[in-house]
């Protein structure tokens, strides 16, 4: 009888645990309704991009506007950006922050986005942001080579296209199904013309069919570790990946740039907008001003992040080449678009 | 008591009843369906099917001429065989270790074996993540489908061993008695009586390893293998393709869908396996193993050490790497772990509530239309958690806005994930269980919810209790519905733990991995415990 009894007994028991349960921190969900109680707004930010350097750009700013708390949902930005998607003008989200510009696009697209303060626009250089001013540019990255210490620097490809040539046959490494990979895709494309990146696509593909790794952080480590000579990724894995070995001189490659104006030398825009739903426009706007600011560019020059900050005067990490000296081909930023051409052409590649 | 039964055969998806159906509710003793557990199991069903709702609804968005052009080309081809091939080795592996595994922990004197059944079902709880990466690194050519049948064998075969322990457990021992006595060979018995005995439990729990493996993605990911799952995650997040995605998911669906169909040909015209008899249960006899002890000790250490020992020195590994990150942890391992234990209790009540009617329903009530029910019902279990809970953002969103990221929608996306496999432990423990003993005490006066709580839910706890622990297991890894359903601020261990991993901190991310682990023995333990105090009572 007594086994009855705790029969019955552990799911009511489950159940009143839920109830009180529901209203306690511990499963979340009632933080909102207890920021309005206490005079403060809360700020939901969904971001994409590296959650290190967004924890400590949160807390930055959340000391320097103590009636703002910022709640970061950290998940791939196409996750988030479909997920977005799905929300629609219900988003309980006020801010994106993305780590591509086209994740922000396809949001855009669909009318989610609101116009981004004038203010961080004007402080971002025009190239940087968005084209229809409803994102800021807040970090970038270049696309290069990560190249294993065996192979010498006179045989380091310079040009994307190069990369598609027979001689690199089970030598490289790339991933697919990166959203970093797009803007090259879509640059080589608009350069040369939808056919000829297939083409090189294809042979790319070829190239790298005992290697079609499932992230940048595979390929990287896998160069680093000699299983493979080169591999197509932004150039921040890289010291990323040098960190993981103990040092830029530890590790067991280096990073390759394309030749000055390469097509397939690009580079991209991670930034950040308000939702057109947001409640809260005026905190959002100044979290996204913070962020184009000094002291958050400076926060993200310094993290492991290694990316470039895009506020001019502000440095990038030291042990990175400065932005001015990097010359990646000439590709816009409306002209990487939402990445749909570079899908397609992944997707008749039988790569995604 | 009865009023209103005659109204069952009048529900919703009755119009029509086919001859079979109308012979089935005549054959069965005493069948005619409470509406009460019509209605349960309608609803039950239904919030399970949600996520197929949606498929069909985003993948109608985009009308049939694009989806033609995603749908039948050489990478679809490819998947499917991959998909295919792997499911079938899988299945069949998971099925022979979980049994033999089972039959050493419950009918043979081997020592120790409290400690090895909660051994060998603790990789259930092991993060993909972290099997996947340590084989691969361990082994940095083991990629494709070897990688794959590998690592899934190793994770994925508790799905089967539970179960098929349970139906060991309470199967009775008097028919193999009587085998033995009548001459047949251990061997003979085995085959011809104990494996019959366990066919309930030994199916289902193949059918959810099946599932299991065409809903998987992390382990692929890392090993470099595609399937249906890891390119409906590119399709939804990389391309922003959802109508692909969703084509692909219907795929996945009519895939599982076969798999239930076959699994309704295997398990076919079998007869009631419960006890037929009264009388006091009597535990069966363990096997001596003599000099036998050596080889199955050894098949057990080898099963947990690749299984166990492997994934948990990785983690040894990370915890000595002494790498400093700056990334703050959101939440402490301590609060971590309280939500996720909370949710993960939560979770496997809640499954075991949505089973438990489903699973009353087909085996009181067997009949075309509790199978159907049963179907889709399980056939959810083939689906990824990212299309779950894409589905239920999309339904939340338009129609329960309130309970958007709230921790009522996170418990219901777990529940609907992990019902099918409570649904198969609640079943095949339900096969042991004779109804006459519920009817007795209906005839005794009880009402049925009595008899139900009073008779059947005792007589099948061994299976609510595995089917919880199943459920609770699998909460606790679980990682895409979660970073889309949890409420924004709070983090589960494995959050967490993929926040660090995915910034490469594998030494911060470690203690979360090993308290996921930590957190997984307890059910394992208990279960084991708890079944060792039923013998001795």
């Amino acid at each position: 009888m007594r086994r009855t009894t705790l029969l019955i007994a552990a799911p009511l028991s489950a159940i009143a645990l839920a109830a009180t349960a529901s209203g306690c921190s511990t499963l979340g969900g009632t933080s909102a309704t207890a920021a309005q109680a206490s005079g403060t707004t809360n700020l939901v930010l969904y971001s994409g991009q590296h959650e290190q350097t967004t924890a400590l750009l949160v807390s930055a700013f959340e000391k320097l506007n103590p009636t703002i708390k910022v709640t970061v949902r950290s998940n791939d930005e196409g996750s988030l950006a479909q997920q977005l998607l799905q929300e629609g003008s219900k988003s309980p989200a006020d801010l994106f922050f993305a780590e591509n510009s086209p994740a922000l696009e396809q949001v855009q697209e669909k009318g989610l986005l609101a116009k981004a303060p004038a203010e961080a626009l004007a402080a971002v250089p025009a190239q940087y942001d968005s084209p229809q001013s409803d994102w800021v540019g807040i970090t970038a990255r270049v696309t290069c080579l990560v190249v294993s210490s065996s192979v010498p620097a006179s045989q380091v490809p310079t040009s994307a296209l190069s990369l598609a040539d027979p001689k690199w046959k089970g030598k490289l490494a790339f991933a697919g199904s990166e959203t970093d990979l797009q803007p090259m895709i879509t640059a080589l494309a608009g350069k040369y013309g939808t056919k000829a990146a297939t083409d090189w696509l294809n042979g790319l593909k070829a190239n790298a069919a005992a290697h079609l790794l499932p992230d940048n952080e595979t390929v990287t480590k896998d160069v680093d570790s000699g299983q493979v000579q080169i591999g197509v990724v932004d150039n921040y894995y890289w010291y990323r990946q040098a960190v993981d070995d103990g040092g830029f001189d530890k590790a067991h490659s280096r990073i390759g740039y394309f030749a000055a104006g390469d097509p397939g030398y690009v580079l991209s825009v991670s930034g950040i907008a308000t939702l057109a739903s947001s409640k809260h426009k005026d905190a959002a706007a100044s979290f996204i001003k913070f962020l184009a600011s000094p002291p958050a560019q400076k926060i993200i020059a310094d993290s492991d992040s290694f990316e470039y900050p895009l506020l001019p005067g502000s440095a990038a990490n030291a042990a990175m080449p400065a932005l001015s000296t990097l010359k990646p081909g000439t590709i816009a930023i409306d002209q990487l678009g939402d990445g749909s051409t570079a899908v397609s052409l992944l997707q008749q590649a039988q790569l995604l | 008591m009865q009023e209103g039964a005659l109204a069952a055969p009048s529900s919703p998806s009755l119009t029509q009843p086919s001859a079979a159906d109308v012979a089935a509710l005549v054959a069965a003793r005493g069948a005619r369906r409470p509406p009460v557990l019509i209605g349960l199991s309608l609803a039950a069903t239904a919030l399970v099917l949600l996520p197929m709702a949606f498929l069909v609804y985003e993948a109608a968005q985009s009308g049939w001429a694009p989806l033609q052009h995603l749908l039948f080309r050489s990478l679809t081809a490819h998947l499917l065989a991959n998909t295919v091939e792997l499911a079938i080795c899988v299945t069949t592996l998971c099925a022979i270790i979980g049994t033999a595994a089972a039959y050493a922990t419950e009918r043979t004197d081997l020592p120790l074996r409290r400690m090895w059944s909660a051994l060998i079902v603790i990789p259930l709880a092991i993060p993909d993540f972290i099997v996947g990466y340590t084989w691969s690194s361990l082994w940095p050519s083991l990629h494709g489908l070897t990688g794959a049948v590998l690592v899934m064998t190793l994770s994925l075969n508790p799905l089967v061993y539970l179960p098929v322990k349970a139906a060991l457990r309470g199967a009775d021992p008097g028919l193999e008695e009587a085998a033995r006595s009548l001459g047949l060979s251990p061997l003979a018995t085995f085959r011809r009586v104990t494996l019959h005995q366990i066919r309930p439990a030994l199916i289902g729990g193949s059918l959810v390893v099946c599932l299991a493996l065409l809903g998987e993605f992390g382990a692929f990911e890392i090993l470099r293998f595609q399937t249906f799952t890891t390119t409906i995650f590119t399709e939804f997040t990389v391309a922003f393709s959802t109508s692909a995605a969703s084509a692909l998911a219907m795929v996945l669906v009519l895939l599982g869908l076969g798999v239930l169909v076959a699994r309704h040909f295997a398990a076919g015209r079998h007869g009631r396996v419960s006890r037929a008899g009264g009388g006091a249960r009597r535990p069966p006899i363990r096997h001596r193993l003599g000099l036998r002890v050596i080889p199955v000790t050894a098949g057990c250490l080898a099963l947990t050490g690749l299984s166990l020992g492997v994934p948990i020195s990785t983690l040894g590994y990370w915890m000595t790497r002494n790498q400093p990150t700056t990334l703050p942890a959101v939440a402490p391992v301590p609060t971590a772990a309280e939500t996720t234990v909370l949710y993960a209790v939560l979770a496997a009540a809640g499954a075991i509530m949505l089973a438990l009617p489903v699973a009353l329903l087909v085996e009181r009530h067997p009949g075309p239309f509790s199978k159907v029910l049963e179907s889709f019902t399980l056939s959810v279990q083939g689906l990824p958690g990212l299309v779950i809970a894409m589905a239920l953002i999309f339904f939340a969103v338009r129609f329960a806005f309130p309970l958007y990221q709230s921790p009522i929608l996170m418990v219901a996306a777990y529940s609907v994930l992990f019902c099918p496999l409570a649904l198969v432990s609640v079943r095949a423990s339900l096969a042991h269980a004779p109804a006459r003993l519920e009817e007795t005490a209906r005839s005794l006066g009880k009402r049925p919810l009595a008899a139900l709580v009073r008779v059947t839910l005792p007589l099948i706890a061994p299976g609510l209790a595995a089917g919880f622990c199943l459920v609770f297991l699998s909460v606790v890894t679980e990682l895409t519905a979660t970073l889309l359903l949890l409420p924004s601020g709070v983090k589960t261990l494995a959050a967490q733990f993929w926040a660090f991993q995915n910034d490469q901190s594998y030494a911060a991310a470690a203690p979360y991995a090993t308290a996921i682990v930590a957190i997984a023995v307890v059910p394992g333990y208990l279960l084991g415990v708890w079944f060792d105090k039923k013998r001795g009572a």
